[in-house]
């Protein structure tokens, strides 16, 4: 081991007990050894201070961690036992209780990531970089604003707030819940089935629409069908 | 740092690392809205693997991940340089600490940096600039503790050289 390792071994706390002393030792009798080190430590200090050159965007980031990471309630042990009796209970009472069992459901896992108040653009770019999930633009202009962005394991949502009311748009690659049922009308050409909301597939992607009334949800269903096509159009003129 | 195992709540766990994620993400891919998303895609993939994380280094882990969405597989391995071919960096005898350490700002160690080999660059942010252990290190970047060592020795050396002759430049 040469000088120089020695040196920075030894700021760095990794010597053994005798080494060190050995090195404290040569430190005492040797000015520019002890130099050397006092200079090294200063370019460590400037290394740390360096960290003072990003601009780190930290409002930005904590938006992106993950809010529904916390341990559900169902996963609880005591109360996932609880949990399991009545859910056994509620399936079998089901029928009579008049359970509304939502067939074109497209997912019933957390969202792993959101993101609030997002451009329409910025929703879609940041659900293929954070989901790797390719979804259109979908913008309701006049009609309302995306209020937020989420994601979870193969599904991705946008939140929008039309005529003061919530409605909820997820997306899915998993289209075959929405294709085995039957279509009750159209909206710009595209096939639409209806149920507690309002879904339909289109390139490999399941949309479901729910929240809101039905009134709000057929008009913001005809927008956001008019919104794919006119992409679609956009992207096969670029081809 | 150290968090204790048990019933960790992965929001608060990884929201005193943000700040070092972003870091050492802008230092692989030099871009500020690049190193966002890469924390982004991070977050997102270190929350998938939450429930399975038994590790005691949540820091190591999440630069782990960063590490592996920055890089991608492709340039992953594209950068896993040999250790015998890092072996062959020169170390210059000539230049001193005493030489280089008087005039640095942030602006100038960062552009050394960013000249660095990406695993020389690492092993030196990680270690010098955000303080992590050996272990942390190690663990981070996936290498043995003594292949930290000497890769960190030797990226100070190359460091040392670049600053010295960016320092001679101005001069």
């Amino acid at each position: 081991m040469n000088y120089e390792e020695q040196l920075q071994r030894y700021e760095d706390g990794d010597l053994t007990g005798s080494e060190k002393a050995q090195f404290e030792q040569e430190l005492a009798q040797n000015p520019a050894l002890a130099q050397e080190l006092a200079s090294f430590r200063m370019f460590k200090a400037a290394l740390v201070d360096s960290r003072r050159a990003d601009d780190v965007p930290l409002s930005a980031l904590e938006a992106m961690v993950p809010k529904t990471a916390k341990q559900p309630w169902w996963m609880v042990p005591t109360l996932r036992r609880f949990a399991v009796v009545s859910g056994l209970m509620l399936l079998m009472g089901g029928g009579y209780l008049g359970f509304n069992y939502d067939p074109m459901r497209l997912d019933n896992s957390p969202a792993l990531a959101i993101v609030q108040n997002p451009t329409p653009a910025y929703a879609a770019k940041w659900v293929l970089t954070t989901a790797r999930m390719k979804t259109p633009v979908l913008d309701l202009g006049e009609l309302g604003k995306m209020k937020a962005a989420r994601c979870g394991s193969e599904w991705a949502c946008y939140d929008y707030q039309v005529e003061g009311s919530e409605y909820k748009l997820y997306m899915s690659p998993e289209t075959n819940r929405i294709e085995r049922m039957s279509p009750s009308c159209t909206m710009n050409d595209i096939p639409v089935v209806e149920g507690r909301g309002m879904g339909w597939t289109h390139c490999g992607m399941a949309f479901y629409l729910k929240g809101g009334t039905p009134e709000g949800r057929k008009k913001i269903a005809n927008e956001l069908c008019g919104c794919i096509c006119r992409q679609e159009a956009k992207n096969r003129g670029q081809e | 740092m150290f968090v204790p195992r048990g019933n960790r709540n992965f929001e608060e766990a990884v929201r005193p690392h943000l700040e070092v994620l972003y870091r050492v993400a802008k230092r692989i891919t030099f871009d500020a809205d690049e190193a966002a998303d890469v924390v982004g895609q991070t977050l997102y993939q270190a929350c998938r693997a939450w429930p399975k994380f038994e590790g005691d280094h949540v820091r190591s882990w999440l630069i782990c991940i960063l590490r592996n969405e920055a890089l991608g597989n492709k340039r992953k391995r594209a950068s896993r340089v040999q250790e015998s071919e890092l072996s062959e960096e020169i170390v210059d005898p000539q230049a001193t600490w005493a030489a280089v350490c008087n005039r640095l700002d942030s602006a100038t160690i960062v552009a050394a940096l960013e000249q660095l080999p990406i695993e020389f660059r690492l092993v030196s942010v990680l270690c010098d600039v955000e303080q992590l252990s050996y272990e942390e290190a190690a663990e981070a970047l996936e290498i043995p503790v003594g292949t930290i060592r000497s890769r960190l020795f030797r990226a100070r050396a190359k460091l040392k050289k670049i600053l010295s002759e960016t320092l001679e430049g101005v001069q």
